[in-house]
């Protein structure tokens, strides 16, 4: 199609905190820092940079992108940031692919941070004005009960339990527990999860991902570059995005089906014609754990309504036919949002490198998907490594 | 555009009333606390240093901007420093009038990256760039670890 092939060849992430001391140029830097190391580069070695990060109300500072630049080590390059809600963690990469597929330039450092700590009471309050400020903000709506809408519209329509969500979160959490930037790893059972505080009904507080300090970075490389740098390079072979309406009450709630398109995008430039056969490994988007379930469809994973049937079954365990977020996911490691979608990206190219340690998924796979969600419940961001 | 140049307020062409309900806490940083405390505590300034290429900046960072080194190394500078620009300011950021007009500076430090922008203690006849300045403190006790441990720059 025209595209040059584009490869990740180093990556770096922080701890995910609750509240960090850095500020966020300096989580930037740190994790900027590794993944340079990473790729055996010095920043001069990088043409462009792009960087992603979540609206400026939760760090409380307008201009993010410029205030994180020289943390990113954007000062006196061509820089910009991406933005794309909560999906941005993942589009960021799509960004730096586009720099190095279009031929601009053959180095491209992808950076995400985010700092919600700095927001007070809570970053809920920075929420409200994301909603309508007409037909929607004069309620005070929290995310979490409009969350709470969807998920039980998604449970009325195949007829799910609250455990067969909850499973999600044992799962994630639980595989947290081997990932050294992991905030919220935690052996919890299904009943820790069903008899959690009940925030919205149906959500309980550990259906949900925390709110979160953390940063990742990536380098990207064109075909030669990358070659040189490693003999592992992991290939960006596709990538998708996709807004669906702001309207959101206007949805049907159940499945994402600018996912499906974002998915669609992407499969159709990797060549990918059966995903659920063709993809050994998946991070979809876990803020909560019905949305793990809700992305898993509308990445064609598997049929519409199966997926907790399939978590059920061990299918998306470590050691299942497809493991979904072996990482932890949102809802064990934390969820940091542009840095988490990042971290996703991060953990399949570990996978298909083989070098993710106690997480590593047997197999050796080859092909994995990573997905992002967000703005007003109308973003998928997707994106298709291969080795 | 239906904008009717003759309506003066939101109020009367049907509004609700918002706000983004949250304050912040920034915190100081790696590189901040180090700054702010040396500040509170010992009554000086300090740069970071790079030990790769040498650059010395202010406010100092844990990273050099010039070649990306990770940077855990701080050195003092005194209070001493020299006027770059200055400007005498009316009103405020809500277009309010200061009773009495506000004299700004940026401050640069010899041999040092960067500089500090804060309020000049000095007579409106007699302010002028490259004038040597020092930066005023308040007592020991008083201070609390942030910008408002310095009073004033003044005439060294
Ligand atoms: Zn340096």
């Amino acid at each position: 199609m025209g595209y040059r092939k584009v490869a990740i060849v180093g990556a770096g992430i922080t701890k995910f905190v609750r509240r960090a001391q850095e500020t966020g140029p300096e989580m930037a830097y740190l994790a900027s820092k590794m993944a340079l190391d990473q790729a055996g580069l010095k920043l001069k070695d990088v043409e462009m940079i792009t960087l992603g990060s979540a609206p400026d109300a939760f760090d409380g500072v307008h201009m993010k992108g410029e205030y994180l630049l020289s943390g990113a080590g954007g000062n006196n390059k061509p820089y910009i940031r991406n933005f794309v809600g909560g999906g941005t963690g993942v589009f960021a990469p799509i960004h730096g692919w586009i720099h190095v597929a279009s031929g601009a330039c053959d180095v491209c450092l992808v950076v995400c941070s985010e700092k919600m700590s700095s927001c007070h009471p809570h970053p809920q309050g920075a929420f409200l004005t994301i909603f309508d400020h007409t037909t929607e903000q004069p309620l005070k709506p929290t995310l979490i009960w409009i969350f709470a809408l969807e998920m039980r519209r998604y449970m009325e329509t195949y007829g799910l339990s609250k455990a067969d969500v909850a499973r999600v979160a044992v799962k994630n959490k639980n595989n947290a527990l081997d990932h050294p930037s992991a905030q919220v790893a935690e052996a919890v059972t299904l009943e820790d999860v069903l008899n959690s505080e009940v925030l919205a009904e149906p959500v309980n507080r550990l259906d949900i991902s925390p709110a979160s300090d953390g940063a990742a970075a990536v380098v990207l490389a064109s075909e030669d570059v990358a070659k040189r740098l490693t003999d592992k390079p992991v290939w960006i072979d596709g990538v998708g995005w996709n807004l669906d309406t702001s309207y959101w009450a206007t949805k049907d709630l159940y499945y994402p089906r600018y996912v499906e398109k974002a998915a669609r995008m992407a499969y159709e430039m990797a060549g990918i014609t059966e995903p659920h056969k063709q993809i050994q490994v998946a991070e979809p988007y876990d803020p909560f754990d019905y949305k793990e379930l809700h992305h898993m469809e509308g990445l064609l994973l598997c049929e519409r309504g199966e997926a907790a049937r399939l978590t059920a079954e061990g299918y998306t365990a470590r050691s299942g036919n497809l493991p979904t977020c072996p990482s932890g996911g949102a809802l064990g490691v934390g969820n940091p949002i542009a840095a988490t979608g990042l971290m996703k990206v991060i953990e399949i190219f570990l996978q298909l490198r083989e070098e993710a340690g106690k997480r590593q998924i047997p197999g050796k796979p080859r092909v994995g998907v990573a997905q992002a969600w967000g703005d007003l419940m109308q973003v998928g961001t997707v994106i298709v490594l291969r080795r | 555009m239906s904008f009717k140049e003759s309506i003066q307020l939101n109020t009367q062409l049907g509004y609700f009333e918002g706000e983004i309900p949250v304050n912040y806490q920034y915190t100081l940083g790696i590189a901040g606390t180090k700054f702010f405390e040396t500040l509170m505590n010992e009554g000086q300034f300090v740069a970071s240093e790079c030990k790769t290429c040498g650059v010395k900046t202010i406010y100092p960072l844990i990273y050099c901007e010039e070649c990306f080194s990770a940077i855990d190394t701080y050195v003092p500078v005194g209070l001493e420093g020299e006027l770059y620009s200055f400007t005498k300011c009316y009103r405020d950021y809500q277009g309010k009038e200061y009773q009495t007009p506000h004299l700004i500076g940026l401050i640069r430090f010899e041999g040092i990256k960067g500089g500090i922008i804060h309020r000049l203690g000095i007579d409106d006849k007699e302010v002028h760039i490259g004038m040597k300045v020092k930066a005023k403190l308040k007592p020991a006790k008083e201070r609390n670890g942030t910008l408002e441990d310095i009073l004033y720059f003044e005439k060294s």
